[in-house]
């Protein structure tokens, strides 16, 4: 890999959103290990997926426009993206485990 | 020239005879007529040249490169024989135009006739030996057909299956055999072949030949062992037995002895095999055939036996044993036609060919008895006719070669204990059909037959008796020429004469003449006339034939159930083992080695996520059975390292690519789990059985192996120094003269632009078969409604109540509008992203 | 006119893309349409074909030299760019497929084509394939021709219903994605030992490789060999093609005999090419004789165990792969041209023998309970022969032969002797040119067995070649009774001319061959001599390399 310089306006802030977000994703998938129930397993991936990549996106958007000299802001779409469907994915995943468990009850 | 023609014009006829109308009797039997007179007349045209000596010679190159010609060579004794076919040919015509019904479909009969003709001219003047063995084939072929002409009859299918499987079976031996043959000699030409006897004498593939021409010769002419086919084949009409089981086809294998005789013969092999093959043959026939209950049984069991006296006389090593061999050929052909053309009159008029049944039809039809009788007296050896001197020349022989080769007594024994046998059978025959009182319950009332039938038979029997009665006039002549033309300058004199003093041969016909009537009074004495053949009857070869057949099929089908196997797992098991086995034999000779170039120095993060997703495979194979979900998830989880992969060495757009394809590929997958069937609860029962256990530990060995061999190949090939000048040459022109910055965008696009484009059409060529499946799809009527897991939502609000409702109702709504709203954003972004391209 | 002799080469692959892309956008209803621009696109690529071998023959020196033309896909020079290599081989196999194309596609547009199916585009797609794959000089433009192949193949087996169909469809597919992963594999270790995949200049590295490096290089060969041999069809990577070709509608599977004789080709140009010294053998080694002979034997042993005549001729097409296979590892260099031979007539017979079983077919008894069970039971229970099954009495042995026949309706007639011409042609017997192929290769093989070294083998495969000639006779002889002189109810088909003239086409053509043996086998030893002294062919495909070095003045 080749050598890059940043200046320090831009580094500093990268690699501490990095290092939070990246603690964020290791949290909330030690939370999905190790929560005992479904429903309550579903909430800690969503800090990965929402914070977290919001947290890399934001220090890749910083880096980019250090290294271009001018600002990049495309990955807010990124963001956006991932704003709009993790929710959706998230209630879909909820409604099969409510059937899952009526058909526990049921048996 | 002409002989081209003699060949040709037969198989001419026999087009022109295919092509007219089914029930034109008439005209077909005009057309056979025409052309088989034809022959005879070419034939009889080129007596001049050959009677001088002279081989009259056509040929036309067909393959020289391969030694194969179309060549025709007619000696003095192609003639003899080409005279005999198309002489035969002719009465057998008029013949059978009174033979068969006005209901038969006359034009498959005459056609096949006149090709069988065709192909036994070509066999006999056929002058390459190659050649000869196609027209041997085509003879087993137009018999076939011909014996299979009432197909509908079962035992007219058996016996020309028998006849085609043995026959088809010696000519390849015979294939075999002139294709070694001509490799000693390295031509297959029969001019060199038959000048370079000596040498293919003494070379070590002697024996070997021998026994492929025997075994070509011996099938063709129904020779112990292989005579079994000939009484089956008597299933066929009158008319083609009288042609080709008794004056050609059979006659062919012997006629290649002959002509092989300068060639082959005069060895101890030669005399043991033919001399024992013909001897018992000779035996063989004659006893089964004094007890055959059906009047063509009985011919065709004598023409075995004759055939046998015929083989038997040219395993004898001496000249004059070949002159006496060829002579009874045409002794035989001549009597032995016109007997079947007689026991065809018969059956013709009564309706019946049974012996039991036949009785005392001399007074309903003298003329046929009278025919018929001197004929069989031919057949038996009586004095003046010309079945007796060959016969003399026959007992003869067998003196001279027993004392020459040790069986001082037992050649003449036997050859008197056949005639006693013959004279045996002969008698019978005539005695039982002719003699005694008029029969009554025949099924139709005897009459003499038509002219057109009994002037065949009457023409030949007319020539038995002149043949016998002036034999150095009338027939002398012509075999000289044959046997000059065979042994050359070596023929040795010899006198056909009608008496040739009290000599031992006279004494052993007389023996035989007596004996054998003594045999028969004997057998009507003791009332055994009828009865089946004592020994042999038991051994059927009909019985055998079809046991053996269905043997065949279901032995065959078992074997072809264990080597193609349907199971897929099999397939693929032995497709892999075998990429083994051959990746793993060059190993055998030299070893494998790593190159040199120096590894570079490990990345653990790169390592990790190998192992990741190396997990995520093996993981993915083994819950592939039985938990499809979770397979698919680590599926995706492999391919995910894939892509990290890309992205880590710098190409963003094969993994932009490979994400995509990823999604697609579980999306897919996915809905395709939707209609597959639920795993069933039994199936967990099989896991833990040893044999499944076992499968399991051997597919899992292979595969590790596998994986462990690929892994050492790329190791190896990666470690050795780039050899190639592709990259180099890619990256110089990638800018100037492709216009892309990307290098491996570029690769795809321009340089290797045409394995894109094939690529791209399999993508269309699977969505069009996709598209197509899909409109002919239509799934169990259970599996179209709402999934079960979704019926409940359905009660409780949360789902639309019918499929096409616009909107989910309940908490549904709100993801739906949103995605609604964001999907056509998302493919804006897509059209962006895709459009700068290699850029 | 010179800019379209320039582009020939590529036009076998372009114009049936064109065509069946063009046919797309015709909607189903228009079958008119579609059979004309099929049928003008395979016409097309006869004449194309038809011109490539003229071009390739020592009768037009002046445009190609010596006899090889290259075509430079984009123009990029030789070992850079992919090439199409149009020599007498390649030329002779492009002809020979658009001509079963062609009698496939006249007889499909008889019947066969009903609206809704996308048949004609992927007959094209299919022709597209196998134009491509003959026609190219890169190995892995080689495997996406296969790929394109393939996909075609796909999507015409899978025509039909039946679960039958389907299943040996999906079989079919399966075992082709492992093949084509097989070839990734043989392409990839080749590149990366040799590191060039155009095939000229792969043999020139391929000469010049350290023994440890060329036991590398043939492993890789190795494996592409085997997936060579899947396509081929050689036991035991074949136990699917009975069955695919079996259930297959007929003139698919009349195509589909093509297929097989890609893989052999395969075998041959790239063995060929791999080493000067062991011919095609040097792909596989000497295990290629004995995966010959194997395939050979358990063709045989199929062809004796079938019971319906579909599964017959797959089984001889089976076994003449394998006789093939086996010649061509016997690694002697005068069997190439016999082999050819026998490529050529096993291909056209075949086609000829496919389309016949969808006629027969229809011979069939319409309510015979035992020919609707056994039709389509994949599981092949031999009962008791045919007629005795029907219950014909036997007649009285003694009695006479006072019968009288049964006239034969000409349809059955022709039906019965393009029957006949066709077991002649398989089953090798004379007088028919698959005598005169198997004539051809035996009497090589006999010839040349004590200067090469190899006399067991070649008497071990005399014998089998004749035992199978002869086991092919009795099996259908069996099934042609069954079929034509059974004696039960049988429906006389209706033959529509475009049906049955294909059929009398394609034996036709086997006949001309058989009877101008002279000259074709002339043809056939050039094709040969120019494959097996492969210099003239690196030569020319290099030549332009040479040149772009001179006009850019620098060493790659």
């Amino acid at each position: 890999m080749t050598e890059i310089e940043l200046p320090l306006w831009a580094s500093v802030p990268a690699t501490l959103l990095l290092i939070f977000g990246g603690l964020l994703t290791v949290i909330g998938s030690l939370g999905l290990l190790r929560l005992p129930d479904f429903y309550s397993r579903m909430h800690p991936p969503t800090m990965g997926t929402t914070l977290g990549a919001g947290c890399v996106l934001i220090a890749s958007m910083i880096v980019s426009s250090a290294l271009m000299h001018r600002p990049v802001v495309h990955e807010l779409l990124i963001t956006l993206f991932v704003v709009m469907t993790a929710p959706v994915t998230a209630m879909l995943l909820i409604r099969a485990a409510i059937h899952r468990g009526r058909l526990r009850n049921r048996k | 020239m002409l002989l081209t023609l003699i060949v040709l014009l037969p198989f001419l006829g026999s087009v022109c005879a295919a092509l007219l109308p089914a029930n034109a009797r008439n005209a077909e039997s005009w057309l056979s007529g025409v052309v088989t007179v034809a022959c005879m007349a070419l034939v009889a045209s080129l007596y001049p040249q050959v009677a001088d000596g002279e081989v009259v010679r056509a040929i036309i190159p067909w393959l020289p490169q391969y030694g194969l010609t179309f060549y025709l060579r007619m000696d003095g004794y192609a003639w003899l024989f080409a005279m005999l076919v198309s002489l035969m040919g002719a009465l057998v015509v008029l013949y059978a135009r009174y033979y068969m019904s006005p209901e038969d479909p006359v034009p498959r009969f005459f056609s096949f006739l006149l090709a069988f003709m065709g192909a036994m001219l070509g066999i006999v003047l056929s002058g390459n030996l190659i050649q000869l063995v196609v027209f041997w084939e085509l003879t087993s072929l137009t018999s076939f057909m011909l014996i299979a002409y009432w197909y509908h009859r079962p035992d007219a299918r058996r016996g020309a299956r028998m006849a085609m499987t043995v026959t088809v079976a010696g000519g390849l031996c015979l294939l075999l055999g002139a294709l070694m043959l001509g490799e000693i000699v390295g031509s297959y030409d029969l001019d060199e072949v038959l000048a370079a006897g000596n040498g293919i004498r003494e070379h070590p593939w002697y024996t070997p030949v021998l026994v492929l021409v025997l075994l070509g010769a011996l099938t063709k002419s129904a020779q112990f062992p292989f005579h079994f086919w000939l009484p089956h084949a008597m299933a066929a009409p009158t008319p083609v037995s009288a042609y080709l089981h008794s004056a050609a086809m059979v006659k062919a294998g012997v006629f290649l002895l002959a002509r092989l005789w300068p060639v082959l013969a005069g060895t101890d092999e030669w005399f043991w095999i033919v001399c024992s093959a013909g001897a018992s043959t000779l035996l063989l026939g004659a006893f089964c055939a004094t007890f055959q209950r059906d009047m063509k049984g009985v011919l065709a069991y004598s023409t075995i036996s004759h055939l046998g006296l015929i083989t038997l006389l040219l395993g004898m090593n001496t000249p004059l044993a070949l002159v006496a061999a060829v002579f009874h050929m045409m002794n035989h052909a001549t009597f032995k036609a016109s007997l079947f053309m007689a026991t065809g009159i018969v059956d013709h008029e009564t309706g019946t060919r049974d012996l039991k049944k036949l009785c005392g039809l001399r007074y309903r039809m003298p003329v046929t008895a009278t025919v018929a009788i001197v004929a069989a007296s031919a057949m038996a050896g009586v004095p003046l006719l010309n079945g007796f001197l060959s016969k003399e020349m026959f007992f003869e022989e067998s003196i001279i070669a027993g004392s020459e080769s040790g069986l001082r007594f037992t050649l003449p024994a036997v050859a008197t204990l056949a005639g006693v046998f013959s004279v045996a059978y002969s008698v019978r025959f005539i005695h039982q059909v002719f003699f005694g009182p008029p029969a009554e319950d025949l099924p139709r009332r005897p009459q003499e037959p038509t002219r057109g039938m009994i002037v065949p038979s009457a023409l030949l029997v007319a020539a038995c008796l002149l043949v016998g009665i002036l034999p150095s006039r009338t027939v002398g002549p012509l075999l000289e020429t044959s046997m000059r033309s065979i042994l050359g300058p070596d023929l040795p004199a010899y006198r056909l004469a009608v008496w040739h003093g009290f000599t031992v041969p006279f004494y052993m016909s007389l023996v035989a003449l007596t004996g054998g009537v003594a045999l028969y009074v004997l057998l009507c004495f003791r009332k055994k006339t009828m009865v089946p053949t004592p020994l042999l009857s038991r051994l059927d070869a009909k019985r055998a034939f079809d046991v053996i057949n269905v043997a065949i099929v279901r032995g065959a089908g078992r074997l072809a159930r264990f080597l193609f196997s349907r199971r897929l797992q099999t397939q693929l098991l032995l497709i892999v083992l075998l990429a083994l086995g051959v990746a793993v034999l060059p190993f055998l000779v030299t070893e494998w080695t790593r190159g040199d170039m120096p590894l570079t120095p490990p990345d653990p993060l790169f390592a990790l996520l190998w192992i990741v997703g190396a997990a995520c495979a093996i993981g993915a194979a083994l819950q592939a059975k039985f938990h499809r979900l979770a397979a698919l998830i680590m599926l995706g989880g492999a391919g995910l390292v894939t892509c990290l992969t890309f992205a880590w060495f710098s190409a963003p757009d094969l993994a932009l690519t490979q994400i995509a394809v990823e999604v697609v590929t579980i999306v897919l997958f996915l809905l395709g789990l939707r209609w597959l069937p639920r795993r069933l609860a039994f199936d967990t029962v099989d896991r833990q059985t040893l044999r499944a256990r076992a499968r399991r530990t051997r597919d899992a060995i292979i595969a590790v192996t596998s994986g462990i061999g690929i892994a050492a190949l790329s190791f190896a090939a990666l470690t050795r120094p780039r050899q190639s000048r592709l990259a180099a040459f890619f990256f110089d022109r990638s800018v100037e003269e492709a216009g892309g910055r990307n290098v491996v965008n570029v690769i795809l696009v321009d340089f290797r632009g045409f394995d894109t484009l094939g690529e791209i059409t399999v993508v269309g060529i699977v969505a069009l078969i996709v598209y197509a499946l899909l409109r002919r799809f239509r799934p169990a009527p259970e599996s179209i409604g709402v999934p079960r897991a979704q019926r409940d939502d359905v009660l409780q609000g949360a789902l639309p109540e019918r499929l096409d409702d616009p909107l989910p109702r309940g908490y549904m709504k709100i993801p739906a509008v949103l995605l609604a709203l964001a999907l056509p954003l998302v493919r804006v972004c897509l059209f962006c992203l895709l459009l700068p391209g290699p850029r | 006119m010179s800019g379209l002799l320039h582009h020939l080469p590529v036009m076998p692959i372009v114009v049936p893309l064109l065509a069946g892309a063009l046919m797309l956008f015709l909607s189903e209803a228009r079958r008119a349409a579609r059979a004309t621009i099929a049928l003008t696109s395979m016409v097309v690529q006869l004449a194309v074909g038809g011109a490539l071998l003229y071009l390739a023959s020592d009768a037009a020196p002046h445009v190609w030299s010596e006899g090889i033309g290259v075509y430079r896909i984009g123009n990029w020079p030789s070992p850079f760019g992919i090439v199409l290599v149009v020599d007498r081989l390649s030329a002779l196999m492009v002809t020979l497929g658009a001509s079963l194309g062609f009698c496939v596609l006249v007889y499909t547009i008889a019947r066969w084509d009903r609206p809704g199916q996308p048949f004609h585009s992927l007959l094209q797609f299919l022709m597209m394939g196998l134009n491509g794959a003959f026609l190219t000089g890169d190995l892995f433009n080689l495997f996406v021709f296969f790929e394109v192949l393939l996909a075609a193949s796909y999507g015409l087996v899978l025509r039909g219903t039946g679960a039958t169909r389907v299943k040996e469809g999906l079989h079919y597919i399966v075992v082709n994605l492992v093949a084509s992963f097989m070839f990734l594999i043989g392409v990839s270790m080749v590149y990366g030992i040799a590191g060039t995949l155009n095939m000229a200049e792969l043999t020139g590295r391929v000469a010049a490789l350290s023994p440890a490096d060329r036991a590398l290089f043939d492993v890789g060969g190795a494996i592409l060999g085997i997936a060579f041999l899947v396509k081929a069809g050689s036991w035991p990577l074949n136990l699917w093609l009975p069955g695919t070709y079996s259930v297959a509608l007929a003139p698919i599977a009349a195509s589909f005999a093509m297929l097989t004789k890609v893989g052999v080709y395969a075998v041959l140009r790239v063995g060929t090419l791999m080493s000067h010294d062991q011919a095609a053998a040097s792909l596989l080694g000497p295990a290629l004789f004995y995966i010959g002979l194997a395939t050979l034997v358990a063709g045989t042993i199929g062809m004796l165990s079938a019971l319906h005549l579909a599964r017959l001729v797959s089984h001889s097409l089976i076994v003449s792969t394998g006789i093939m296979l086996a010649a061509l590892g016997l690694g002697i260099e005068s069997l190439t041209p016999p082999v050819l031979f026998y490529l050529i007539v096993s291909v056209l017979t075949s086609g000829a023998f496919f389309l016949l079983t969808g006629m027969t077919e229809r011979t069939r008894a319409r309510d015979s309970a035992i020919a609707t069970a056994m039709h389509d039971e994949p599981r092949e229970t031999p009962a008791l022969p045919y007629y005795v099954a029907f219950g014909v009495r036997e007649p009285d042995p003694y009695g006479t032969d006072e019968e009288v026949g049964v006239a034969i309706p000409a349809a059955m007639a022709f039906l019965g002797l393009m029957f006949v011409c066709c077991v002649l042609l398989v089953t090798g017997l004379p007088p028919l040119p698959g005598f005169v192929a198997k004539f051809t290769l035996l009497s090589t093989a006999i010839g040349e067995a004590a200067a090469a070294g190899m006399t067991k083998p070649v008497w071990v495969l005399t014998a089998a070649v004749l035992a199978t000639g002869l086991a092919g006779a009795i099996a259908l002889t069996r099934i042609g009774m069954s079929l034509f002189w059974t004696v039960t109810e049988r429906t006389t088909p209706r033959l529509h001319v475009l049906e049955a003239a294909p059929v009398a086409l394609l034996v036709l053509v086997c006949l001309t061959l058989g009877a101008a043996a002279g000259p074709v086998m002339g043809y056939l030893e050039s094709t040969a001599r120019s494959l097996h002294d492969p210099q003239t062919y690196i030569r020319t495909v290099l030549a332009a390399e040479a040149q772009l070095a001179e006009a850019h003045g620098a060493s790659p």
